[in-house]
């Protein structure tokens, strides 16, 4: 495996620098997913499989903070959004393989006032039960405890789910392996309801052949972060060092001294499992020292078109759907394009970046950083953010071409996965070659690294001043295996750890500190 | 109608009751930018109805004073393109509205600065892609259909355009009379294209009851009374307009409105003053130099001096509007085969008017193109025109 070289001649790149003072990945960005949430995506990642080296994992998460007692309908997926994953592999920054799932909302029990219902074995109307509904008639169906089925009564609210590959041209229709249709896994409405959520939550993972695995469905929000200090103009709470994180607070990547304000909160996630064997530019395998072996991804959201000509009047502008947003690296559209040009940003195509350049060179956030830290910053133009939207080392082997300025997430598919007890939330600063910008993991702290980055780590160790916001993990276990996220937050019993309360660390641990 | 102080209903502020009213019924002295913007903005909303550029020079004037008063003000900026669109500068407002595009690329109002410019310039493609991305970018927003409405228009859907502006009548706001009645007035002109002369009546009696005010309105109106034949009354209503705004488009449509009714000698001054005054401004960048085209080229036979003015126009713009006249120009000084290049370019984008579609007919025949002739005169009778022009 070749060997990602640490911090300083990493990459990191344009991540940052922005007229907002504050981010959260890219939940609600720009105006147009501020006014579309069902098409905003908050996340996107894409790493080898933790559990499974010969296979690359992608997840695109959409629809941000969703509280998930937030009855009767929950989350559904829009049916008039198609959601998309895309891989570039042959390093032109133009999809080669495209992965595009749609959905499809039924409504089995019309009737029913709620979108999931369901009890212990069924509750049937009670001796006393007013006529015309005799006594013994089924008033509450079963719990849910299967998406379809036998247990499935009570999911009056169900969305299945398409996914086609188009790969060079040719679309491949990708269907169950079982022939049955993708169901997508619903909210966590509660224990009565759902009293054995992760059963369920865990039949929503197809095959779909090849070795190609899917879920889509409502999880954990993986990200984390102090996120109202951080929109506070970067008021980072004194107890985790007032944005300048102790040597000891940063070593340690399982503590939080500050709250994770996206706890307790659900997000839509699509997960797709592939070989990597899929999705290189030969066809198979490549070692990390191969041009072959780097892939660029991204994910987008787009919906159906009005146009401005009519069938059968030929149209200027091609395709049916226009984009509403899209995501490679996290927080590039957060923290360096500016408001007036985040909605142009977002439906761009990524080969065409070089026109957002100048929000790139001299990013407004390491202007804020130097405001309010009073820490020294590389002088513009910051060359030294590019290398994240090119193909190069240390991501990309050395003669990797390196394409067109593009932000694209990529992922050396030929750095072997580090192992959990191994893992590093600020990933490649900190030596560890298979996070992020090698890729991303749910567990990598892009906040941290943005900051880092932004600030001028990537220029050289003088400016290290280790930022960060005191959040360091999620506030519940990552799952290893597939879909790699946790499973959806209970309706009933989710809890957001606030300032001040206790059980700051995954409800576990000194209380977090208010300022 | 005139609008007072007084009449202004409790709650709604000066600005915003001058903006409805075209009117300045708060005469205290503005004191801020803001104030100079609304002011401007009410102005060029009147110069969109009368279609003359002595509303938009006193928004012009108004613009100043913000941006005196703050230099560098977003909102004064933008209206300085409204201005020179309405002002038919296109090609300082193209220049503008891309170095504001480029700023701010989120902005719609200036997608939609762009789409006016490019295709008042005759650049329908491009216009295409910004009307397309005021589309993407705001699903449902009134600004893409009236944008795309126009478009269509261009473009020959008449029926599509028709679709658009009811989509954008049903968004425009229930206290926005002006926009109301604009709206039906648009939908009213191309029901009358359509050959829709009843509904087109229906619409226009709605849009002055809206705004009894509204100049564009009462040209509707003038252009259905005409197309019934009843040129007494469209030159009467022609007559109004041209006292309230006497430019010498409005005369123009006077003049050739009395000829029709009859009234020669009324006429034939109408169109010497006319002359005087479209000359008086063949320079400037608002003018009649089209009016003047047809006017050399038809009534005075005078080709050549037709011909250069359309040349120097053409040089300018190649919207279908203009290359239209200059294909007539062309015609009228026996340059037939240029001529069917020229009108062959204003057709290209797929518009279907009668007049345009008169002058192919007059030049394929003088090409003796046989098959121009029987598709120009298929398409003149599929829109229910007749082509009265003299070969």
């Amino acid at each position: 495996m070749h060997r990602i070289r640490p911090i300083v001649c990493a990459v990191l790149a344009t991540l940052m620098g922005t007229p907002q003072t504050g981010f959260a990945a890219s939940h609600r960005e720009a105006p147009i997913t501020a006014l579309d949430q069902k098409a905003d995506i908050t996340d996107f990642f894409a790493f080898v499989s933790y559990d499974d080296p010969t296979k690359v994992t992608f997840i695109l998460n959409v629809d941000p903070f969703l509280e998930p007692g937030n009855g009767p309908n929950y989350f559904p997926f829009d049916d008039n959004v198609q959601y998309s994953i895309k891989i570039d592999n042959n390093h032109d920054a133009l999809a080669d393989i495209v992965f595009e799932f749609q959905f499809t909302t039924e409504i089995n029990a019309p009737g029913v006032f709620t979108g999931f219902v369901g009890a212990g074995s069924g509750i049937n109307a009670p001796a006393n039960s007013p006529a015309p509904v005799a006594p013994g008639t089924p008033i509450v169906p079963p719990a849910i405890t299967a998406l379809e089925g036998p247990g499935a009564a009570g999911l009056s609210l169900r969305q299945y789910y398409t996914v086609t590959m188009i790969k060079n041209g040719v679309s491949t229709a990708l269907t169950n392996a079982t022939g049955n249709p993708l169901f997508a896994v619903p909210s966590n409405v509660g224990p009565r309801t759902m009293p054995n959520y992760p059963a369920l939550a865990a039949q929503g993972i197809y095959s779909l052949g090849s070795g190609i695995s899917v879920f889509a469905g409502t999880v954990d929000d993986p990200f984390y972060i102090d996120l109202g200090a951080t929109f506070d103009s970067l008021n980072f709470r004194t107890a985790a060092g007032g944005g300048v994180l102790t040597a000891a607070a940063d070593a340690d990547d399982n503590v939080n001294t500050a709250s994770d304000y996206v706890s307790g909160y659900n997000v839509n996630s699509i997960a797709i499992q592939v070989p990597i064997s899929m999705i290189t530019s030969t066809g198979a395998p490549a070692l990390s020292t191969s041009p072959a072996a780097t892939i660029g991804a991204w994910g987008t959201t787009a919906r159906p078109r009005t146009l401005v000509r009519r069938a059968p009047l030929p149209a200027v502008s091609s395709g049916s759907f226009s984009q509403i947003q899209r995501m490679g690296n996290p927080l590039i559209n957060e923290v360096i394009v500016g408001t007036g040009s985040k909605d142009f940003w977002s439906m761009s195509e990524p080969v065409n970046d070089s026109q957002f350049a100048s929000f790139d060179l001299d990013p407004l956030l390491a202007r804020v950083l130097n405001a309010i830290y009073g820490i020294a910053i590389p002088t513009p133009p910051r060359t030294d953010l590019l290398p994240l939207v090119t193909y190069a080392p240390p991501i990309a082997a050395p003669g990797t071409p390196a394409g067109p300025v593009a932000d694209l997430l990529r992922l050396n598919t030929g750095v072997a996965p580090t192992p959990r007890a191994s893992r590093k939330r600020l990933g490649l600063l900190a030596g560890d070659a298979a996070g992020f910008p090698n890729g991303r993991r749910v567990s990598d702290d892009v906040t941290d690294i943005a900051l880092r980055a932004v600030a001028g780590i990537l220029a050289g160790p003088q400016y290290n001043y280790r930022l960060g916001d005191g959040v360091n993990t999620n506030d519940v276990p990552y799952q290893e295996t597939f879909p790699y996220v946790a499973w959806a937050q209970s309706g009933r019993q989710r809890r957001h750890i606030d300032p001040g309360e206790p059980g700051c660390t995954q409800g576990a641990g000194p209380a977090c500190p208010t300022n | 109608m005139r609008f007072h102080k007084q009449d202004r209903p409790v709650g709604l502020s000066c600005c915003v009751f001058g903006l409805l009213t075209f009117s300045a019924v708060c005469p205290a002295a503005p004191k801020t930018a803001q104030t100079y913007v609304g002011q401007a903005s009410a102005l060029c909303r009147k110069g969109r109805d009368v279609a003359d550029a002595a509303p938009y020079l006193e928004a012009d004037a108004a613009i100043d004073r913000a941006l005196e008063l703050a230099p560098g003000n977003y909102d004064a900026l933008k209206l300085r393109i409204v201005t020179l669109l309405g002002r038919r500068d296109f090609t300082e407002a193209l220049k503008r509205a891309r170095e504001l595009n480029r700023k701010t690329p989120d902005d719609i109002a200036i997608w939609g600065y762009l789409v006016d410019a490019n295709m008042a310039i005759g650049d329908y493609a491009e216009a295409e892609r910004d009307a397309q991305w005021i589309l993407d970018l705001r699903r449902g927003s009134t600004l893409g259909f009236l944008k795309a409405a126009a478009l269509r228009e261009a473009f020959g859907d008449i029926e599509g355009a028709l679709e658009f502006y009811a989509e954008a009548l049903l968004r425009a706001s229930a206290n926005d009379v002006q926009e109301r009645a604009w709206l039906m007035t648009q939908t009213a002109r191309l029901q009358l294209a359509s050959g829709n002369a009843k509904r087109a009546g229906e619409l226009i009696e709605g849009a002055l009851k809206l705004n009894p005010e509204s100049q564009f309105a009462f040209a509707a109106l003038a252009a259905l009374k005409a197309s019934q034949g009843n040129y007494a009354d469209a030159s009467a209503i022609r007559k109004q307009l041209f006292e309230k705004t006497p430019n010498a488009h409005n005369l123009y449509e006077l003049a050739g409105l009395l000829e029709k009714s009859g009234q020669h000698a009324e006429a034939e001054t109408a169109f010497r003053d006319f002359e005087t005054k479209a000359l008086a401004e063949e320079d400037k960048t608002f003018n009649a130099n089209r009016e003047l085209v047809f006017y050399y080229a038809d009534r005075r036979q005078s080709p050549s001096r037709a011909l250069t003015i359309a040349t120097r126009v053409a040089e300018l713009r190649h919207d279908s509007e203009t290359l239209d006249a200059y294909a007539w120009a062309l015609y009228r000084s026996g340059k037939f085969a240029d001529a069917q290049e020229q009108i062959d370019r204003a057709l290209a984008p797929g518009v279907r008017d009668g007049g345009y579609f008169c002058h192919a007919l007059r030049i394929a025949t003088a090409n003796r193109d046989a098959a121009g002739v029987k598709r120009f005169e298929k398409e003149l009778s599929l829109i229910g025109s007749v082509c009265e022009i003299s070969k």
